[in-house]
């Protein structure tokens, strides 16, 4: 493998940043005028281009504002949890993981989150801190979830899948709302936006909070933090459009969030406490220029994470990731039945860490990654279209900081450049007015998360005094997907009827430090047992969707699937990376809802098949199997409308039990809340 | 259901009955069926503007780049020698004077016969009936020289690069943009919009 500097690298990007535009969901689209036009939400997460759901080339879910508050549901995985293919791991009152057709995972490195376009996913481990974005639930005007590799267009954390959280526009929409909700497990939660508009643009502020008790559900001594952390978030949102001429806008935005939760620690799969802070700033401008619709999107992310962990005697360890991101991006068609994307992408990375260690160390990571991507969109016909994409990425990497003596992997090792494609092909066929048929191939890369490429702590754990080390010769995880869509308009029955089978293949599947296959070979030289990231092995998975989706005109609304996705590892050398145990195989839903007059009622009950998860026993030195057994949940919601401006809300969670077992870590207990929104 | 369709329909449910009774079809039978589906061809690009239609219509104009707000009058063309155009306009007219509410706009709505198109002027936007095909030319001078947005559920009118929009509620909305058509008139529309719609 060829090494390259990273300065060079690094001006490259510099001029990359100076020239860019934004993201494919800059403010030129508005979302509330074109979804009342066509009759359907219009997306941008298929293909970076705006695109009618209908017509998107991908398997793609919106769920829309209605049915986020139809599902009662104050934070965003369990409004994931209605779409099938997608399994929901929740550890602790506020601690999820989303998985996308099986590969579940705590620390879930597969899904790409974004807000508006911009990543909330933190680079530390590859996750989402899913209690610690920044968003208003009702500032969300869709969310939408595209399953299988769309690495092309988002990058090498969308190897997966993305799901992208779509906020109500400053300078398109007037949404003024505020909530607050009071519940069990001491719950309080408040939330509000403002937004002021007019011919000059738009400006919104957002703002929110919560608290709560911790479920009190049997942990395991040695291995889960205790005492936990109570339950906690606060935010801070001001995003900004400036209209500064018909063709030409500018965008700012500003976060701030802070929470504390009690989470599955992916890298020794025992549970731990957490405080976390991120910040982010953002600007960017969209141009109707005579070259097409160019868009900018720069944006700093910086995160902190303090870990608190039972085997490590309960100190601290603190990881702080920087990121900064630069999109430059053209769309335009050319002539009536072409369309083209084009973009140049820089990312920079920083990642340190800091731990009372046995041997000190300074570990500092440094990822320069350039991008360059293209789409072609083509309308062969009026029924059939056929969409390419396809990104060159490349990253090189350099460590900085100062190794003890005798590490596996010495600062040397650390100057070194990977290249990666990624690609996607979809053809759509509208076979008749209510059928179409979307057959697709993707290939998706995911490169190393900067834990598994540069983490270093020599420290005690577990009274085992022990070497955690990051590997920065690890490959880039490989997956392709095959899918074919089908979707059916069954006008008799007011519904779509959707088939979704796929077939995906992981190939070099990368353990974090703790999970790697060389545990306890101590390395020449030292006395610790040495715990190394390393590429582990394959994987493939199968399966699909089936749903029946409608609603009739008398007010009733149902949402019936069942979705199987069957993994089944190919490791080459034990890991504890174990998709096939951690992925439930079979997923039944049946959402009812009905609205008469002021009120809806909701329902939404789950089946899910049992797990045999990973899971620590003995102060988190060995990870083994634990069974456990499937589990139904049901959830609801009434909501009365007072008047034009208040409603008023019922809502529940696990309701028909007051404990339910959905993991191998601790139990969920039934919450629920009381809420009152006002919209103004 | 547009009397042409009804014609066809009819005829078409005549004939299957006569199949179902092994009859032969008669010659009456398929005179009509083959008369209908001439009608039902050349009608086959327009049909006649209806509530669906005009909304759609309407929900394009938030998209303009230089948008159009507050009160506006909507000129709605039609020749008043084509009965079926004339019954069409007074349609579209008794809609809007009904109430009809667009995004973020009041509209009043003007006859204006194509003969006297001078009565376009103070109209940025237009609506054409169907029939108006021998007009094209003269319509869209008249729109370019006003810079007025036109728009028919007429596609020929539009494939033609003649009006702006085409519009289509049924079964699933569907706009047909002539670029040509918007660029003469001064007409802009975001680069999103075009993404979104059938260019010609």
């Amino acid at each position: 493998m060829r090494t390259y500097p990273i300065r060079r690298i690094s001006l490259l990007a510099l001029i990359a940043a100076f020239t860019a535009p934004r993201s494919a969901s800059a403010e030129m689209v508005d979302y509330g005028s074109l979804q009342s036009l066509f009759g359907e939400p219009v997306t941008t997460s298929a293909t970076g281009t705006p695109q009618r759901a209908s017509d998107v080339p991908a398997n793609m879910t919106i769920i829309t504002a209605d049915e986020i508050r139809q599902s009662g549901s104050r934070n965003i995985p369990e409004i994931l949890s209605r779409v099938p293919g997608l399994d929901i791991l929740q550890d602790s009152s506020t601690s999820f993981d989303v998985g996308v057709r099986g590969y579940q995972q705590a620390f879930q490195p597969r899904l790409l989150v974004l807000v508006d376009g911009r990543q909330v996913f933190i680079d530390d481990y590859s996750r989402t801190l899913w209690d610690n974005i920044p968003v208003n639930i009702d500032d969300i005007r869709q969310i939408e979830v595209v399953k299988g590799a769309s690495s092309a267009l988002f990058g090498s954390n969308a190897a997966g899948g993305v799901i992208n959280i779509i906020t109500y526009s400053p300078i398109y929409d007037h949404n003024n709302v505020g909530s607050i909700s009071v519940g069990t497990q001491q719950t309080l939660t408040g939330d509000a936006t403002v937004t002021q508009n007019g011919a000059w643009g738009g400006t919104k502020f957002s703002v929110g909070g919560m608290h709560a008790n911790e479920f009190n559900t049997p942990r395991v001594a040695g291995s889960d933090q205790l005492p936990t952390f109570e339950p906690r978030h606060e935010y801070i949102v001001n995003s900004s459009v400036f209209q500064l001429t018909p063709n030409l806008q500018a965008n700012t935005e500003f976060t701030y969030a802070d929470n504390t939760d009690n989470t599955l620690d992916g890298i020794s799969y025992v549970t731990a406490a957490q405080q976390n802070t991120t910040y982010s700033a953002r600007a960017g401008f969209s141009w109707q220029s005579p070259y097409g619709l160019i868009t900018n999107n720069n944006y700093f992310n910086h995160s902190l994470s303090n870990f608190y962990e039972e085997p490590d005697g309960g100190r601290p360890y603190s990881l702080w990731t920087s990121l900064f991101v630069s999109q430059l991006q053209d769309q335009f068609k050319s002539g009536t039945d072409h369309t083209f994307r084009v973009a140049l992408e820089y990312r920079y990375k920083d990642f340190t860490s800091a731990a009372a260690e046995l041997v000190p160390q300074n570990s500092d990571l440094q990822e320069n990654n350039i991008a360059a991507s293209g789409m072609w969109l083509w309308q062969m016909n009026d029924n059939l279209s056929w969409t390419n994409a396809l990104r060159y990425d490349r990253q090189a990497m350099q460590q900085n900081g100062t190794l003890a003596a005798g590490v596996a992997s010495p600062v040397s090792a650390y100057d070194r450049a990977v290249d990666a494609f990624s690609g996607n092909s979809t053809l759509v066929y509208k076979v008749t007015d209510v059928d179409t048929l979307r057959a697709g191939y993707g290939r998706g890369v995911q490169l190393p998360s900067l834990i598994q490429s540069g983490f270093n702590e020599i420290f005690t754990f577990g009274g085992s005094a022990e070497d955690s080390e990051g590997n920065p010769k690890l490959k880039p995880t490989i997956v392709e997907d095959f899918s074919l869509d089908y979707d059916r308009k069954i006008a008799s029955l007011d519904s779509t009827l959707s088939l979704s089978p796929f077939y995906e293949i992981n190939r070099d599947i990368a353990a974090l430090p703790f999970t790697g296959a060389t545990q306890t070979i101590p390395p020449a030289g030292t006395v610790y047992a040495l715990f190394i990231a390393e590429n582990v092995g394959n994987s493939h998975g199968y399966g699909g969707e089936i749903e029946l989706k409608g609603h009739s005109p008398e007010g009733f609304r149902w949402d019936a699937s069942y979705s199987l996705a069957k993994v089944v590892d190919t490791n080459s050398v034990l890991s504890t990376v174990d998709y096939q145990g951690s992925s439930p195989e079979s997923h039944f839903r049946l959402l009812l809802g009905y609205t008469t007059g002021s009120w809806e009622f909701d329902t939404n009950g789950q089946y899910v098949t049992g797990l045999n998860m990973i899971r620590s026993t003995d102060s988190g030195i060995l990870a083994l199997p634990t069974p456990v057994g499937g589990y139904t949940s049901v959830s609801a919601r009434i909501g009365y409308k007072i008047d034009e401006r208040f409603t008023l809300a019922l809502s529940g969670t696990n309701l028909t039990q007051a404990n339910t077992n959905e993991s191998a870590y601790p139990a969920i207990e039934r919450q629920l809340f009381l809420t009152l929104t006002g919209r103004f | 259901m547009s009397p042409v369709n009804l014609i066809a329909l009819i005829a078409l449910n005549y004939n299957l009955r006569l199949l179902m009774a092994n009859r032969p079809i008669s010659l009456h039978g398929m005179a009509l069926w083959f008369m209908a589906s001439i009608m039902m061809i050349a009608a086959s690009a327009f049909a006649a503007t209806d509530q669906a239609d005009l909304a759609v219509g309407m929900k394009t104009l938030p998209l303009l780049t230089n948008k159009i707000t507050g009160t506006a009058s909507l000129a709605i063309i039609y020749d008043p020698a084509n009965p079926a155009s004339k019954e069409e306009a007074n349609g579209i007219k008794a809609v809007l004077d009904s109430g009809f509410e667009a995004p973020d706009l009041k509209l009043t709505g003007v006859l204006v016969p194509v003969g006297d198109l001078g009565k376009m002027a103070g109209s940025r936007i237009a609506i054409l009936t169907g029939g108006l095909s021998a007009h094209y030319d003269a319509i869209n001078n008249a729109a370019i020289s006003n810079s007025v947005l036109t728009m028919s559920t007429d596609l020929d009118c539009v494939r033609a690069n003649k009006c702006v929009l085409g519009l289509v509620s049924k079964p699933h909305v569907e706009i047909y943009y002539s670029k040509a058509a918007a660029d003469a008139a001064k007409i802009s529309f975001g680069q999103v919009f075009a993404m979104l719609v059938k260019q010609i």
